[in-house]
């Protein structure tokens, strides 16, 4: 009961107001902005066709309804919400009239699929190898590593990801190009077509990995320096308890703490898509869907992706807080 | 009595470069004395005069900056010496715990705070012992009874814990191989004095108990006056006083040791109590002559240029004073 | 002004500290010839096109008859503008959310908490682009860079807060108090020595997530990349397909000075975070053996 009262129900109203917070921002920007979004698409769209004044004004009356834009502020942001809370994103304006939830709904397999495995993988490498560089520092091995880590962390991405592109796609040619599977390959859970996505998936998933594998090995790294001078370390070696032993319950678990945390907000920024990873191998997720969305003033599309981020970020946190009194115990539900 | 610890002209600097500019801090400078078995030595002083320095090189941990520059620390066990200063790693860590073990300050955060009291119990006995897991789980419970410490510590995470239980828990983790020398730094600092009692206590039980020898270091001569059956004092890196410790409260010899024991409060003695006029010196930096000649309330001219040496003027005592030794 | 002297001199002991300086004060060097350019970066066409490096054009040209060099000077004069707006906007509000929340306290602090947390878990990225795809065409490297730095105070606010609260404890702070300092005579005075260390590590960080935010948009074409920066470089170098047209030094350019830049934030920031930061600072004490 007094669970309830004094850790879940703050928890919970701080999650609420971050997702009203985030939404509303979403609600703002395009209505603050300088530009009136159905302009900019009549101006684009029908620069081709010769329309006659009316029909424009049809036209306009059909984009303002589509996208929410009757009425006043107040009424647009009442109105907003309780779509939002049906589901209800509206129409996709390039796949038209292709409602945005099923865009987002294919589009969403590819993205999560990709990146949660990167994600995992590069932070329990990141883990397991930043352990072992804070700990032995002065060995060799350990320094040579260090400076691997610290000279590809500042790569910029695309750099590094079309070095790797251009290595393995035209100079030694092991790796398909791009896509999510190959053209005319069914899409169906069989043998051959699980391969295909593999293959395929193999270059992206590398380019993050090494990547974020840098990142979270030297923010261990640096974490387990700091542990290893903690006087119970020092104590635990007094001890003449052996350095596995050490390692691993002594200054492992506690340098865990903060990094699942990291990887919880990881994980919640999966939604939003690498688009950058998702563009250069034409990857067919939710960061090429915005991008798409992005150059074809498609809002509802953009909108829908904010959405599904805030909301997947704020839950991924909400987790976090509640899951976290289990792992360290100087945290309770007070 | 059998001497089971024997410190030879022991010398121990920091090595340090900041800033550009080396500094060598003489923390340990030739310091020589021997505890015999089933002694309670005493070790005192400010802080910042090499106390806990000395207890580490006794214990065989010197790391970088830290360095041993000369002497020897030899144990002598039943069955054999060992100068601690000289054997390998793999022994160091045979012998630790098992013959040597080390109560750290009571300040210090030495419990691994998401590790509960009887896993950390269960990895000494892992390391040191071949005992089962099942054996070892009891074997800390019934060591935990012995002591009179409540079982439920063993089951709860060290923030949970006062600090008075916290420092039981750690003197009981340093014990419970009943080793034959425990070094203890400051166990009591940082305790609030009724439950430094209860410390002071658990550690004399031990001692009786378990017929080991206990060196203490601590700055509080009134733990000193409870436990410590002989008593040194260190000022500067060396020792300026040594002494049974019924000899050193009624009659200390070295102007030193009449400050440290006059800043001790007594029952019924409503004075102010005065501090020790100064400070310290500087380890890296220290002043020509006698160490303590600048806040000396007696020093004279000699005193400033030379250095006294530590002699002895009665059987049991040696004092390192100008003034004494004239 | 000596203290800063004395901190420089000690810095600059630092391996990475004096590669970072070397290699930040050649780029603003290039950056700054700009403003002696023989050419109009806007204008296309006016040299050959795709002329390997010479003595007349020592990068070469590239595809739109423009002399590369004098590219690379223009965008990094731009892209290091909007680096620094951003990296300013936002260790201003910063600052000022946190000392408010801060020195203020209750309700206040409440909301600009809530405020901070919700602007921390907020995923920028698309917000970002929601609005760069509104105002492409407003879109300056300053004003980029003021976008940018709307969006990324949070993390500090929050740092900022909690030293203030510390500090607020502290003797120094009751005593100001007491002798009559007004609430601003007293964050000046007392405080922002206290902050600076927080706000100089923050700064280069914040750069590093500016240009690279540039770049992306850039060569994902969301900004008007008619405007030469970094970013703009990588855009033109990829749609003339200067890659697989085998033109090297158009290929290059970019990319190592994207590179080296990048390289010289980190290390600089690593530098100074470790002469700032107490734990390491105690680490750099070195033993001699």
């Amino acid at each position: 009961m007094k669970f309830i009262k004094s850790y879940l129900i703050p928890r919970i109203i701080q999650y609420l107001y971050m997702v009203v917070i985030g939404i509303t921002l979403i609600f703002l920007i395009p209505r603050l902005s300088p530009v009136d979004p159905v302009e900019q698409i009549l101006n684009t769209r029908l620069r081709i066709q010769s329309t006659t004044p009316e029909a424009i004004l049809k036209i306009r009356e059909v984009m303002e309804e589509l996208y929410g834009l009757k009425g006043s502020l107040w009424e647009q942001y009442i109105n907003m919400w309780k779509r939002l809370l049906k589901g209800d994103f509206g129409p996709s304006i390039v796949y038209y009239p292709a409602p945005v939830i099923v865009l987002i709904r294919n589009s969403l397999p590819w993205t999560i699929g990709l990146l949660t495995l990167t994600t995992l993988i590069s932070w329990f490498m990141g883990l397991v190898l930043g352990t072992f560089l804070g700990y032995s520092k002065k060995s060799s091995l350990s320094r040579i590593w260090t400076a691997v880590f610290m000279a590809i962390n500042p790569v910029p991405y695309y750099i590094f990801a079309l070095t790797l592109l251009l290595l393995f796609c035209y100079v030694i040619p092991i790796f398909p190009l791009g896509g999510g599977f190959s053209v005319g390959q069914r899409v169906a859970l069989t043998w051959s077509f699980i391969k295909d996505v593999i293959k395929h998936g193999t270059l992206p998933a590398l380019s993050l990995i090494i990547l974020g594998l840098s990142g979270w090995s030297l923010g261990t790294k640096i974490l387990v320096q700091n542990l290893s001078e903690e006087d119970y370390v020092v104590y635990a070696q007094m001890m003449g308890l052996s350095d596995q032993k050490i390692l691993y319950s002594y200054v492992l678990r506690n340098a865990m703490l903060p990094q699942i945390t990291g990887l919880g907000l990881s994980l919640g920024g999966i939604f939003g898509g690498a688009m950058m990873t998702e563009i250069l191998f034409t990857y067919p997720g939710i960061g090429t869907l915005a991008y798409n969305a992005v150059r074809a003033n498609d809002y509802n599309v953009m909108i829908a992706i904010s959405f599904f981020s805030i909301i997947a970020v704020a839950t991924a946190l909400l987790i976090l807080d509640l899951l976290y009194p289990l792992i360290d115990p100087r945290i309770r539900y007070r | 009595m059998r001497e089971i610890v024997t410190v030879e002209n022991l010398k121990a600097y920091y090595f340090i470069r900041f800033m550009g500019n080396q500094t060598t801090v003489r923390a340990v400078n030739g310091v020589d004395f021997k505890v015999c078995e089933g002694e309670i030595y005493g070790i005192a002083g400010e802080s910042g005069c090499g106390k806990s320095t000395l207890l580490k090189v006794l214990f065989g941990y010197t790391k970088p900056p830290l360095r041993l520059v000369d002497g020897s620390v030899i144990y002598d066990f039943d069955s054999q010496k060992l100068n601690i200063t000289a054997v390998n790693h793999q022994l160091l860590r045979r012998v630790r715990w098992k013959y040597i073990s080390y109560v750290p300050q009571g300040s210090m955060n030495v419990l691994n705070p998401v590790r509960k009291v009887r896993k950390i119990f269960m990895d000494v006995l892992a390391e040191h012992t071949d005992m089962s897991k099942e054996e070892a789980f009891y074997e800390v419970e019934k060591y935990f009874e012995a002591l009179g410490l409540p079982l439920r510590v063993l089951d709860s995470f060290p923030h949970q814990l006062s600090g008075g239980m916290r420092q039981r828990v750690t003197i009981a983790l340093a014990t419970i191989l009943k080793p034959k020398v425990i070094l203890a730094d400051e166990p009591t600092t940082a305790l609030d004095v009724v439950v430094q009692r209860g410390v002071i206590q658990l550690l004399k039980d031990i001692h009786d108990e378990q017929k080991c020898t206990l060196i203490i270091v601590t700055h509080d001569m009134g733990v000193h006056a409870h436990l410590s059956s002989r008593i040194c004092v260190m000022y500067a890196g060396k020792i300026v006083e040594e002494a049974p410790s019924n000899k050193m409260f009624k009659d200390p010899l070295h102007p030193y040791t009449k400050l440290l024991i006059n800043s001790l409060p007594s029952l019924g003695d409503r004075r102010r109590r005065e501090g020790i006029p100064g400070a310290p010196p500087s380890l890296s930096n220290l002043p020509p002559g006698c160490p303590f000649h600048p806040r000396c309330p007696s020093a004279r001219s000699v005193c400033m240029e030379r250095e006294p040496a530590l002699v002895t003027v009665e059987r049991d005592r040696r004092v390192a004073c100008w003034m004494v030794e004239g | 002004m000596r203290k800063l002297m004395y901190s420089l001199s000690e810095l600059w002991e630092d391996p990475k500290f004096k590669y970072s300086s070397i290699v930040l004060g050649l780029l603003i060097f290039i950056s700054i010839l700009s403003y002696f350019s023989p050419y109009d970066p806007y204008k296309w066409y006016l040299l050959p096109t795709n002329q390997p490096p010479s003595l007349r054009h020592i990068l070469g040209t590239d595809g739109k008859g423009q002399d590369i060099f004098w590219v690379l000077s223009f965008s990094l004069r731009n892209s290091l503008m909007l680096a620094v707006v951003a990296a300013v906007v936002s260790r201003v509000i910063a600052l000022l959310v946190g000392i408010l929340s801060g020195y203020l306290g209750g309700a206040v602090d409440r909301l600009l908490m809530a405020l901070t947390d919700t602007f921390i878990v907020m995923p920028v990225f698309p917000l970002l682009l929601l609005l760069s795809s509104l105002i492409k065409n407003y879109l300056t490297p300053p004003v980029l860079g003021l976008i940018v730095g709307v969006f990324s105070w949070s993390g500090d606010a929050r740092v900022v807060r909690s030293m203030v609260l510390s500090l607020r404890e502290r003797e120094f702070m009751i005593t100001s108090k007491f002798s009559g300092m007004t609430v601003k005579e007293v964050i000046v005075g007392d405080l922002i020595p206290y902050l600076l260390p927080i706000i100089s590590g923050g700064f280069i960080g914040s750069m590093m997530g500016a240009i690279g935010f540039e770049v992306v948009l850039s060569i994902l074409g969301f900004v008007r990349v008619e405007t030469p920066t970094l970013g703009s470089m990588f855009h033109w170098m990829i749609n003339f397909q200067a890659m697989l047209l085998g033109y090297w030094w158009w290929v290059l350019t970019p990319i190592v000075t994207a590179i080296l830049l990048f390289t010289a934030l980190y290390t600089l920031s690593l530098s100074v975070n470790e002469y700032l930061d107490p734990r390491t600072r105690v680490q750099r004490i070195v033993v001699v053996k």
